[in-house]
C-alpha cells in the first residue's frame, strides 16, 4: 500500500541497477591494520542545537575512488537526546525515568534502499541500545520523565562486498549490523553526556571477530575485508566497574566453542576501552569548548539590548 | 529555552542603532552557506548543506523504470519524439529548443523528492509516527518547484535503444521472418529518488531553502551509469566503469531565499513612541514600523507571521524569477520591498553559485567524507581546528596491547 503522506515513485515501483561488468579488478580490500587496532573515529557533540543532547560519529574513510560497486563503506551516525521531559500527562505515574531508544536507517544509509517505515531489524538493533543505555543511566534521579534517544543512520556497513550474492554458504551474517550497533551505542553515550543526563560510568561498546580457519581475534573487524567470519560478538561495557551491560554474539554451535565465546567476549572489552578512550578526550574537548564559549559569552556586552515594556 | 514574550525581544533587538538581530546579523544580512557533496558511498549523488542551524543531509538514488511497467504508456508517442530527436540534437538542445519539448507527465513519478524531519532533527517532531503537515508540505513545494523550474531533462533520464542492422537480419521486408529494426526507442526511465534527512530543524523558511540547495547540488552531483537496453534479456544492463558515468545537464541553477516580516505589537509600539501608529510604511524609519527580515532563523520564524520565498535562478547571465512565495500577516509588505527581497536574492544566488563551485571542484580532488563537512560547520573555527587534530592523532593507531585487559 502506498503511504500517502509522502511523495511516491512510479506506481508499479522500479528496478535496482544491474550491472554487466562487474569488473573483476575490483578485489576485496585488505585489513592493513593490526588485529588490535581499531578504525579512526571522529566523534563531535553538540551538532544539534534544538536537542538537550547530540552527537555526530563517523569511522575512517578508506581512500578509495568513487565507483558504482563501493568495496567498503564507513559508518556514519547522527545521534540526539530530547529530554528528560515530562511523561505526557495521560500516563500513569512512574518513579523512574522511561527511556525510549531508536535507530533508524536513512534511505540512502545501505545499498538496498531503506523504506521510511520501521522494519524489523531497526526495531532489533533499537531494543539492543535501549538495553544497553538502560545498563548505564540513573533512571530514579528522574522520576516522572521521559527520555527519546534517536540514531540516524546516514551510512551503514554492509555485509559482503556488492560482486558476490548475499547469503554466504561459509561463515556468518550480520557482522555490518553489529558495527553499527557498537558505534550507536558509543555515538549514543557521547550525546548522554553532552545532555548531561547522570550516567553510572562511560558506557563504551566495541566489536570482535574471528576469521574462519584462524585463531586470531579481529577486533573492530570490517566485513567487507573477510571473507567469511566465524563468529563475531558486540559488548557494551562500563569500564570503571568492570560491568557488561550488552552482548550480543553470532557463532556456530559445536563442542569447544565455550572457551571461543569467553575469548571473544574479552576481545570485544579490549576494543571497547579503546572507544572508551576515545570518548572521554571528545567529552574532555566539549567540556573546555563549552567553558570557553560561556565565558566569551560572559564578556561579551554587545549581547545585552534593553526592552521598553 | 522558552521566552514569555519572543515578539518583544526581538523588537527590542530590532529597535537598537544599528538595527540587529538577536543572532547578531543585521536585518538583510544572509547566513552563510556550507556546502559539502559526494560524501554518502551508496548514492548517485549526495550533498549536506547547513545554513545556521538548519542541516540537511541529501542522497539521490537511481533506480530503473522499464516502460513495459508503465500502465497505459503509448509507445507510438515516444517513437515519433525519438525519431524527430537524433544523437546531435540532444547533445545541442538549448532551453528554447527543449521547453517546447518538456513533457511533465512522464516526469511526474520520475523525481521523487521526500524530505524526513523525525524527532533527532527537532524535539517537535514525535519519534516514529507518519510525517508531519510541515514535512509533507515542504516535499510538495521541492517536488512542484523541480517540476515548474524544468531543471532536470527528460532526455537525461531516458534510456533509448536502436537495434543494429546487421547482414542477417537485413532481409526482405517481405520475408516472414523480417523484423523491423527499432530506431531509437524508448525502453527504460531513471528514476531519481531524492531523499532528504533533516539532521538539524532550523524553521520551516530556513529548512526550505537548505533543502532546496541541498537537492540542487545533490542533482549536480549525480552520475548515472551508462546505461544499454539488452534486446536478449529484455532488460537495462549498466556499465560499472565510473569513468563512463555521465552528468546530468540541468537547465540553471535555482537559489531560494527566504524572508519574514516582523509587525511589532501595537501596545508595544504605543510604549516606544508615546502614541499608537499602525500604518507604518514598511522598512520606514520610525521605530515601531514593519520590517522585513532575510533569511530568517528559527526564532524567527516563530515571531513572524508574514513570511515568504524567492527562488530566483540567475544563470546565463538571465535573472530569473521561478517563484515567489507569501503567506500570513495583512500585506504589510508592498511592491517596493518586494523589489528589495528579490534584488537580495539575486545576492544569494551569487553566492551560492561561487560555494557550490568550488564544493563540485573540491569534491572531484578528495576522497570525500561528511567529515569534512561536519568539521567546518561546527560551532566556531577554533574547535574545529582541535577537532581535526584530534581526528588524527587521537584516532591513529589506537593499540590496545598497551591496556589489555588480561
Amino acid at each position: 500500500m502506498n503511504d500517502r503522506r509522502r511523495i511516491n515513485g512510479p506506481a508499479s515501483g522500479t528496478q535496482p541497477v544491474v550491472f554487466e561488468n562487474k569488473s573483476k579488478a575490483l578485489g576485496r580490500p585488505q585489513r592493513s591494520r593490526k588485529p588490535n587496532e581499531l578504525r579512526k573515529i571522529f566523534l563531535q557533540t553538540g551538532l544539534v542545537p534544538a536537542a538537550a543532547g547530540s552527537a555526530y560519529l563517523e569511522l575512517e574513510t578508506p581512500s578509495s575512488t568513487r565507483s558504482f560497486i563501493p568495496t567498503t563503506s564507513t559508518i556514519k551516525l547522527s545521534c540526539a537526546i530530547q529530554g528528560p521531559k515530562p511523561l505526557p500527562r495521560n500516563s500513569s505515574f512512574s518513579p523512574n525515568l522511561q527511556l525510549s531508544a531508536s535507530i533508524k536507517f536513512a534511505p540512502f544509509a545501505t545499498r538496498q534502499r531503506h523504506g521510511y517505515l520501521r522494519d524489523n531489524v531497526e526495531r532489533d538493533l533499537g531494543s539492543h541500545l535501549e538495553n544497553a543505555l538502560n545498563g548505564v543511566i540513573i533512571p530514579d534521579r528522574y522520576p516522572k520523565s521521559a527520555l527519546d534517544v534517536t540514531v540516524m543512520v546516514l551510512e551503514g556497513e554492509e555485509d559482503c562486498l556488492w560482486n558476490e550474492e548475499h547469503g554466504q554458504e561459509r561463515g556468518i551474517s550480520g557482522v555490518g549490523l553489529m558495527n553499527v550497533l557498537a558505534e550507536s551505542i558509543n555515538v549514543a553515550v557521547a550525546a548522554l553526556i553532552d545532555a548531561k543526563v547522570d550516567c553510572l560510568d562511560l558506557l563504551s561498546s566495541g566489536v570482535a571477530a574471528r576469521a574462519a580457519d584462524s585463531e586470531t581475534d579481529l577486533l573492530d573487524p570490517c566485513p567487507s575485508e573477510h571473507e567469511a567470519l566465524a563468529c563475531a560478538c558486540v559488548v557494551g561495557y562500563l569500564p570503571a566497574r568492570n560491568e557488561v551491560v550488552e552482548v550480543w554474539s553470532k557463532m556456530a554451535a559445536g563442542k569447544g566453542r565455550e572457551q571461543v565465546a569467553e575469548d571473544l567476549v574479552d576481545a570485544a572489552i579490549k576494543a571497547a576501552r579503546g572507544s572508551h578512550k576515545i570518548l572521554t578526550e571528545v567529552i574532555k574537548e566539549s567540556l573546555k569548548h563549552s567553558i570557553k564559549t560561556k565565558h566569551s559569552a560572559n564578556t561579551k556586552t554587545t549581547n545585552d539590548v534593553e526592552m521598553k515594556t | 529555552m522558552p521566552l514569555i514574550s519572543p515578539p518583544a525581544l526581538l523588537q527590542a533587538y530590532l529597535s537598537q542603532s544599528p538595527p540587529h538581530r538577536p543572532s547578531n546579523r543585521a536585518p538583510t544580512e544572509t547566513r552563510p552557506i556550507h556546502l559539502n557533496v559526494g560524501s554518502l558511498t551508496h548514492c548517485n549523488g549526495s550533498s549536506l548543506v547547513k545554513i545556521g542551524e538548519s542541516t540537511i543531509v541529501c542522497g539521490i538514488r537511481a533506480e530503473l523504470l522499464p516502460v513495459s511497467e508503465i500502465p497505459h504508456y503509448r509507445a507510438s508517442d515516444n517513437a515519433r519524439q525519438g525519431r524527430t530527436r537524433t544523437a546531435t540534437t540532444i547533445e545541442e538542445d538549448d532551453d528554447e529548443d527543449s521547453d517546447n519539448t518538456y513533457d511533465p507527465n512522464p516526469l511526474n513519478n520520475l523525481l521523487v523528492p521526500n524530505l524526513e524531519l523525525n524527532t533527532n532533527s527537532h524535539p517537535s517532531f514525535p519519534a516514529n509516527i507518519a510525517p508531519s503537515t510541515t514535512a509533507q508540505s515542504l516535499s510538495q513545494r521541492l517536488l512542484s518547484l523541480l517540476h515548474s523550474s524544468r531543471l532536470v531533462r527528460p532526455s537525461d533520464l531516458s534510456i533509448r535503444y536502436s537495434s543494429e542492422q546487421s547482414a542477417s537480419t537485413a532481409l526482405d521486408p517481405d520475408d516472414e521472418a523480417y523484423i523491423e529494426p527499432e530506431r531509437d526507442v524508448l525502453k527504460a526511465y531513471w528514476t531519481l529518488y531524492i531523499d532528504c534527512v533533516a539532521l538539524s530543524y532550523g524553521g520551516e523558511a530556513g529548512m526550505f531553502d537548505a533543502a532546496l540547495m541541498a537537492v540542487v547540488a545533490a542533482l549536480r552531483d549525480v552520475r548515472l551509469p551508462r546505461a544499454r537496453w539488452d534486446e536478449d534479456r529484455k532488460t537495462v544492463l549498466c556499465d560499472a566503469n565510473f569513468a563512463n558515468a555521465r552528468r546530468l545537464r540541468l537547465r540553471g541553477l535555482p537559489c531560494p531565499l527566504g524572508f519574514g516580516v516582523f509587525v511589532p505589537d501595537p501596545r508595544l509600539r504605543v510604549g516606544a513612541e508615546g502614541q499608537g501608529r499602525v500604518n507604518g510604511a514598511v522598512q520606514g524609519k520610525s521605530e515601531g514600523a514593519a520590517t522585513v527580515l532575510i533569511d530568517i532563523d528559527s526564532f524567527e520564524d516563530d515571531v513572524c507571521e508574514e513570511k515568504g520565498n524567492v527562488v530566483v535562478d540567475c544563470s546565463n547571465s538571465k535573472n530569473k524569477i521561478l517563484k515567489i512565495e507569501k503567506v500570513g500577516g495583512h500585506g504589510r509588505l508592498d511592491a517596493k520591498a518586494m523589489k528589495d527581497v528579490i534584488r537580495r536574492a539575486e545576492a544569494r544566488w551569487t553566492e551560492w553559485n561561487a560555494v557550490l563551485e568550488t564544493a563540485l571542484r573540491s569534491a572531484g580532488a578528495c576522497a570525500s567524507s561528511v567529515y569534512h563537512l561536519v568539521h567546518r560547520a561546527g560551532k566556531t573555527q577554533q574547535h574545529d581546528k582541535e577537532q581535526a587534530q584530534k581526528y588524527n592523532h587521537d584516532g591513529s593507531n589506537i593499540t590496545i596491547t598497551s591496556t589489555g585487559a588480561q
